[in-house]
């Protein structure tokens, strides 16, 4: 049995490392979404746009970008609400609608577009593959999560939201280590690769390693 | 909200067919190939020289006690790509290194380039 002093300090703990967690997470989410506000601009002078000049020929590769864009942003404004305790318990109705909003951007919109571009991605034919895992995983992560929810099982909810999420958040984590690697010297190209595999790989294990703790407890009553 | 999964699988599965399609079509017009050239970073010099006759006057009305006291300076302009990390690079793009203007006095003894002159 822990005495007060010992409670304190074991929450204190654990807000300090969801700070160590959260903090990062919405301010380089904050920051991606800040960075694709001048694409509405339809001004053809990105660097990313430079590069994919001649796919931007076509309308529907131009129309997919922009849709694609536009709900990776929805996604990940509406998924930062998501993980709040306090929302959830205090203000469920927030998190019910963004949610809604969550899955239909994704489900629509996000997946099939970022399919669709993934066949002219940046990188060899196994860098297409994984941007087309991507959006498979995505999308069928998403609707898993929607299913669990209409049956009630919000064990299962979470964790298929969970591994939605990390999905989405590869955006943000590719971008993280592409800079990391960049300052460290590497070659454009294999910067690009690396980041891309990284941020998949990367962001998968750590989803199952938060799915897998939060449902230690559950896990354990099949031992007993 | 089966609606909506319904939908999306079946915009889903028309972008895959439609993407199979689009990509054979690129491919065969050589568009993909055209594209994602890897550029390397080329560092340019400028060389910046005193004319040859400004020097040479100045030898003349000054006397030269020393051979190494005489100099001429002689500037090298080199441009240089620094790596800077900026929120704006924060993208899926290429992430375009800064030009730094990196501008070098190099002390030339005068006597050499008067040798050389002659």
């Amino acid at each position: 049995m822990l005495n007060s002093r010992q409670l304190t300090l074991q929450s204190s703990i654990h807000y300090f490392f969801a700070a160590l967690f959260w903090i990062p997470v919405v301010f380089f989410s904050l920051l991606l979404v800040k960075n694709t506000l001048p694409y509405f601009t339809f001004n053809q002078g990105f660097i990313f746009i430079e590069e994919r000049a001649l796919l931007f020929l076509k309308p529907i590769y131009k129309f997919s970008f922009y849709c694609h864009i536009l709900a990776g942003m929805f996604c990940i404004i509406a998924a930062l609400t998501q993980f709040s305790s306090y929302i959830l318990r205090k203000r469920k109705a927030i998190h019910i609608w963004m949610g809604k909003i969550y899955v239909t951007v994704v489900i629509i919109i996000g997946a099939p577009t970022g399919l669709y571009m993934s066949f002219f991605a940046k990188g060899s034919y196994w860098e297409r593959m994984l941007f087309m895992f991507m959006a498979m995983y995505w999308f069928y992560s998403t609707v898993k999560g929607l299913q669990t929810i209409k049956v009630k099982n919000v064990l299962a909810h979470k964790n298929w939201m969970i591994r939605s999420y990390s999905m989405a958040m590869t955006a943000v984590t590719f971008r993280i280590y592409h800079i990391l690697f960049y300052y460290f010297g590497v070659g454009h190209l294999h910067n690009y690769e690396i980041s891309l595999w990284i941020s998949v790989l990367g962001n998968m294990l750590i989803a199952e390693y938060f799915i897998f703790r939060k449902s230690r407890s559950y896990l354990k009553t099949f031992a007993a | 909200m089966k609606a909506i999964i319904y939908a999306g699988i079946g915009l889903f599965s028309a972008a895959s067919v439609y993407g199979v399609v689009d990509y054979y079509n690129t491919k065969s017009k050589g568009i993909l190939d055209k594209m994602y050239k890897e550029e390397t970073p080329s560092v340019t010099t400028k060389k910046e020289t005193t004319p040859a006759t400004l020097s040479t006057t100045v030898e003349i009305t000054k006397p030269i006690p020393n051979t190494t006291t005489a100099v001429k300076k002689e500037s090298k302009k080199l441009k240089l790509p620094v790596r800077r990390i900026k929120l704006d690079d924060f993208s899926r793009g290429r992430i375009v290194p800064d030009i730094v203007v990196i501008e070098e006095e190099i002390k030339v003894d005068s006597a050499a380039v008067k040798k050389e002159n002659n």
